[in-house]
């Protein structure tokens, strides 16, 4: 069988999908590899620096921290508990409370406007993407308020940036 | 040899009655449609349950999509694109930590087998079908 038979042929067809099956799926576990680390990574920390962040006591026999598997490390949505000029503590919709750093690099918008960090306030709903820590807080690049508990957002508040 | 097998057999087989072949077939005939009717069965059930399978999967993925809220993290593409192009790595993967891929899996292995079932229930005869009805 010449050349350009073989690669005219079935065999041949057959063979390159299943290559491609094989490159796929190899790609895919990779992919599931480096997620799974990640979260593992992070929910490791998290949970390691549950009780120096949030406080409580972690020798008693009610400490549910909540996490039921491996938390989102890059993000998290839900209500605002309470806020610093640093940080704030979100409670995501995993039933997890989560550390949010505030950088001067942090992005905070409302509707169509950035705005203040101190417009944010306890009670608002956000979604947050960051880059995780090493002691399982994230550091905030962007935060959406989606939607508030005061519906009053001063002119003053209103700016380009919060830097 | 040969002379030696046939005298053997004039001598010692009967000829076979004459309603073997017929029932022998019948017999054949009964228990290959007893198959397919078991197949048939088989297949109904797999029908049964990968709709409710999908059922399952389909709340399933509706709990996870709402605990990891993925789909706010997906509005930020309309709402933050700038935002969201500027730190596209983190963003991607985001979305890969958020998406509900155990709920899709089942979802889509249910609708597979779904899928399957119709398929394998086309190729049965169709007397098969309506004889079990």
């Amino acid at each position: 069988m010449n050349s350009q038979k073989f690669v005219e042929s079935k065999s041949f067809r057959r063979a390159l999908w299943i290559f491609a099956v094989l490159a796929a799926v190899c790609i895919i576990f990779e992919a599931g590899v480096i997620v799974g680390y990640h979260k593992a990574g992070f929910s490791y920390e998290w949970g390691d620096n549950y009780y120096q962040i949030f406080g409580g006591n972690p020798f008693s026999l009610d400490s549910d921290i909540g996490l039921d598997g491996p938390t989102v490390p890059r993000g998290v949505t839900g209500k605002v508990l309470s806020v610093t000029p640093t940080s704030m503590i979100v409670s995501g919709q995993d039933g997890t409370e989560k550390l949010v750093m505030i950088t001067d690099d942090t992005l905070i918008r409302y509707q169509r406007d950035d705005v203040l960090q101190n417009t944010l306030m306890p009670g608002d709903r956000v979604v947050v993407i960051g880059q995780p820590t090493a002691n399982g807080k994230i550091d905030a690049q962007l935060i959406r308020i989606i939607e508030r508990t005061t519906h009053s957002i001063s002119a003053a508040t209103t700016t380009t940036s919060v830097r | 040899m040969k002379q030696t097998l046939s005298q053997f057999l004039k001598l010692h087989l009967d000829e076979p009655p004459a309603r073997l072949y017929p029932e022998a077939i019948f017999l054949l005939r009964e228990n290959s449609h007893l198959q397919r009717q078991r197949r048939l069965w088989a297949l109904w059930g797999l029908i049964i349950a990968s709709s409710a399978g999908m059922v399952g999967a389909t709340l399933y993925t509706v709990q996870e999509v709402a605990r990891s809220g993925f789909l706010h993290y997906v509005a930020l593409l309309g709402s933050d694109t700038s935002t969201v192009i500027a730190h596209a790595k983190d963003f991607a993967l985001l979305l890969a930590e958020s998406a509900p891929v155990v709920g899709l899996a089942l979802f889509f292995g249910a609708v597979f087998l779904l899928l399957e079932a119709f398929w394998f229930l086309k190729q049965l005869p169709r007397e098969v079908a309506l004889y079990s009805i």
